[in-house]
């Protein structure tokens, strides 16, 4: 299409990496916090996270401009579409980082011991970023990246956090009968572990709509 | 006999009839064309351009006083008439227009093209000749004006509304004023049109005689004084072929090859032109 | 009454008020039009066959005028004067407001003396003058690369998208202020179109530019503003990015998505 259309379309990729770098940053804050056990380095990722949800808005009217004003068909088509679709497991993903470093924060100050838990938290938590990662490090060079490279590391990376989040599912277990009257806080410490869990979950969503952009089809995020 | 096959038949009839009036048309043309060079190429010879009229029976007898006489009076005209014709011709293609005036000038224009020529030829008669008391050049050129004026007026007008709007208003959007629309891109763009126009109205006028009759009358010497009666190939023709002398009438043919060949050769350079334009 | 959107850039031109009546009708075909016009803009003209968004055009520029009786009515405010009084020197306004016909319509000469038309007509003579000015003029329209070394040639020998680009050539080399498309791609195929939009969306850097489409899409690609007509009314101008995912009035909604024209 026309210059205009392809300025459009980079303001756009250029939003939702915007979006992505500072979801990733957080997310990496995040665990540094929890390494660290430094309080107010949790409070900089809820900072970072501030308004995610409307940058998501922000995106998304964008791309509904461009629907409008382009007509766009074929690849141009099911790339907006999809990057429309990302942008929703993104924000999805930047607030479940927030709620996460919320409650993570809440339990360090709680009474239940995460210290048996801490090295597989770690690894949980580390995957889950890698995950995000190779996203970004694919979007941030979409002509050039070989999608179906970065779609495999990315389901390695999620077969890794499945491992990484049952064994941490049988080590809350141990504690939970060690320590009955601790059950409900430990239950809420799995609640707050599995939106890791989730978010690399969309981690491999997204890079199914990215192969769908590019490959087309029919539409298969949720696999 | 099926319908299908009497409607073959029936085309193959008027496709036979057709074919054969056109091969008729073109066969007396031929025919006319052949008679003319046989008995015209005959008579030519360098003398006939290099003498002037003589009595019968003389040896030094040529065209000379016709052939110039017939092109000044013909240039006159053409001098006159094509000016006028194609200012006429503009004023009705870019001023006048459908309005009444336009219209009602194109319906004369059209009645006088179809005027017999030997009733314009008593016109002039009539407003020149009897007050000037006598026959002359001028007046002569002043018919072939009239009968040539509205040929030039109809094919400017024509071609000049051939020329599409939207080529004038781009001028128009331009800044350019009127007569600048028309004359450096109106006129362009017609060009060809309007000189084949004029081609063909020389043409037409180059080989009246009826009304040089009553204007020019004849002279049977060299004068280029258009106040006094004129040559023209023309009547000079009409007279020697009609004569009683075998050497008057092989000029006469000598005469009616080269008037032949003269317009022959300004309609196919029209025509050429024409298929110039439309090969581009 | 239209809903008209408050423009953020200066006015190249404002319409108050604007009727205008053919010669032969009884009913105006434009009533009562109030549209402003912004600066160093697309606005594009949309609507059905009819509804007077070319009349509307040709007005700008007094077109109108070589055909005698029609009449206007109200103002076209043009660097604050009314140019539809009489006093207004046509020729001058038509250089600072020139026009792009729907039919490419190259001058029967040279490329050359096609582009230095307009500025000849000015009084312009100086052959380097005219020289520099004609390569510039075919430059800013695309074109100097593929004609530079056939300027005598005649312009018809152009294809269909270098003819219209030679007579974008033609119009902005005497450096007006406002330019009129009249359908500028409808007789061209699609790849010259595209050329042609965005040869459009360069030059509005130095000219405010109209255009008149009956092609939707093609308002939406290019376009700053949208005005979309009806009958001879504005029914709705808005910014293009919104008028087409939220236009304002129902009309609007319904023409856009086809249900009707």
């Amino acid at each position: 299409m026309s210059t205009k259309y392809d300025n459009k379309i980079d303001e756009i990729r250029g939003l939702i990496s915007t979006l992505l770098e500072n979801i990733v940053v957080a997310n990496q804050i995040s665990l540094e916090a929890f390494c660290s056990h430094k309080e107010d380095a949790f409070k900089e990722v809820q900072e970072k996270l501030n308004n995610i949800a409307i940058q998501g808005d922000i995106i998304d009217n964008e791309i509904i401009k461009t629907f409008a004003l382009f007509g766009p068909e074929a690849k141009e088509l099911r790339t907006l579409v999809a990057y429309l679709k990302m942008t929703n497991e993104i924000v999805r993903i930047g607030e479940g980082v927030k709620k996460y470093t919320r409650r993570m924060k809440d339990h360090t100050s709680s009474d239940v011991n995460l210290v048996p838990l801490e090295s597989t938290i770690v690894q949980l938590h580390k995957s889950t970023i890698k995950a995000l990662e190779y996203i970004l490090k694919c979007f941030q060079d979409l002509d050039g990246c070989k999608i179906e490279e970065y779609y495999r590391k990315v389901m390695v990376e999620e077969s890794k956090n499945d491992d990484m989040f049952s064994i941490l599912e049988k080590e809350i277990m141990t504690l939970i009968i060690e320590e009955r009257e601790l059950s409900p806080e430990y239950v809420k410490v799995l609640g707050t572990l599995r939106k890791l869990e989730r978010s690399c979950d969309r981690s491999v969503n997204i890079a199914n709509l990215m192969l769908y952009a590019k490959e087309g089809g029919e539409i298969r995020v949720y696999s | 006999m099926t319908h299908t096959q009497k409607r073959i038949i029936t085309n193959n009839i008027v496709m036979i009839l057709s074919t054969l009036s056109a091969v008729i048309g073109i066969g007396f043309l031929f025919w006319i064309l052949g008679v003319l060079v046989m008995n015209g190429v005959d008579a030519l010879s360098m003398t006939i351009f290099m003498e002037e009229g003589a009595p019968p029976g003389y040896e030094e007898s040529g065209l000379k006083h016709a052939l110039i006489g017939q092109l000044i009076i013909v240039s006159v005209a053409t001098l006159f008439g094509v000016p006028l014709g194609i200012l006429a011709g503009t004023y009705l293609s870019e001023y006048g227009q459908k309005s009444k005036l336009a219209e009602t000038i194109r319906d004369i224009s059209d009645i006088m093209m179809s005027a017999p020529s030997i009733v314009i030829g008593a016109f002039v008669y009539a407003i020149v000749v009897v007050p000037m008391g006598h026959f002359s050049g001028w007046a002569g050129s002043i018919a072939l004006t009239i009968i040539m004026l509205p040929i030039i007026l109809r094919t400017t007008d024509d071609m000049l509304q051939l020329v599409p709007s939207t080529l004038r208003e781009a001028a128009f959007a331009l800044g350019a004023p009127k007569y600048k629309v028309i004359t450096q891109v109106v006129y362009r763009g017609a060009k060809a049109g309007i000189l084949t126009g004029i081609l063909l109205g020389v043409a037409r006028v180059a080989g009246e005689t009826a009304p040089l009759l009553f204007t020019s009358f004849n002279d049977n010497f060299l004068n280029t004084d258009m106040m006094e009666p004129m040559a023209s190939l023309t009547v000079t023709m009409y007279n020697y072929a009609t004569s009683p002398y075998e050497d008057w009438q092989r000029l006469g043919w000598a005469a009616a090859f080269i008037l032949s060949m003269f317009i022959l050769s300004l309609n196919i350079i029209g025509r050429l032109l024409i298929m110039k334009r439309k090969g581009k | 009454m239209a809903t008209i959107v408050d423009i953020t850039e200066e006015k190249a031109l404002e319409v108050k008020k604007f009727e205008f009546t053919y010669a032969s009708a009884d009913e105006p075909s434009i009533k009562k039009l109030d549209m402003p016009i912004a600066k160093n803009s697309i606005t594009a003209l949309i609507g059905p066959s009819g509804c007077g968004k070319t009349t509307l055009l040709r007005s700008f520029n007094r077109m109108h005028d070589l055909y005698p009786g029609n009449k206007y009515n109200g103002e076209i405010l043009f660097k604050n004067r009314n140019i539809l009084t009489s006093k207004e020197d046509l020729i001058n306004l038509r250089i600072q407001i020139g026009m792009i016909f729907q039919k490419p319509t190259a001058f029967p000469m040279s490329i050359f003396d096609n582009v230095a038309y307009g500025m000849k007509l000015q009084g312009i003579k100086n052959k380097t003058e005219l020289a520099d000015r004609v390569e510039k003029a075919l430059t800013d329209a695309a074109i100097w690369k593929e004609v530079k070394d056939r300027l005598k040639h005649d312009a018809n020998g152009l294809s269909g998208g270098q003819q219209q680009r030679l007579c974008i050539a033609r119009a902005i080399a005497v450096e007006p202020e406002v330019l009129l498309f009249d359908e500028p791609t409808s007789a061209l195929d699609p790849i010259s179109t595209a050329g042609i939009e965005e040869l459009v969306v360069e030059l509005k850097e130095r000219v405010s530019i109209i255009i008149v489409t009956h092609n939707m899409q093609q308002a939406a690609r290019v376009s700053d503003y949208t005005g979309f007509m009806y009958l001879g009314e504005l029914i709705e101008l808005g910014r293009t990015e919104e008028l087409f995912v939220t236009p304002k009035e129902k009309l609007t909604e319904e023409y856009i998505t086809g249900k009707f024209g």
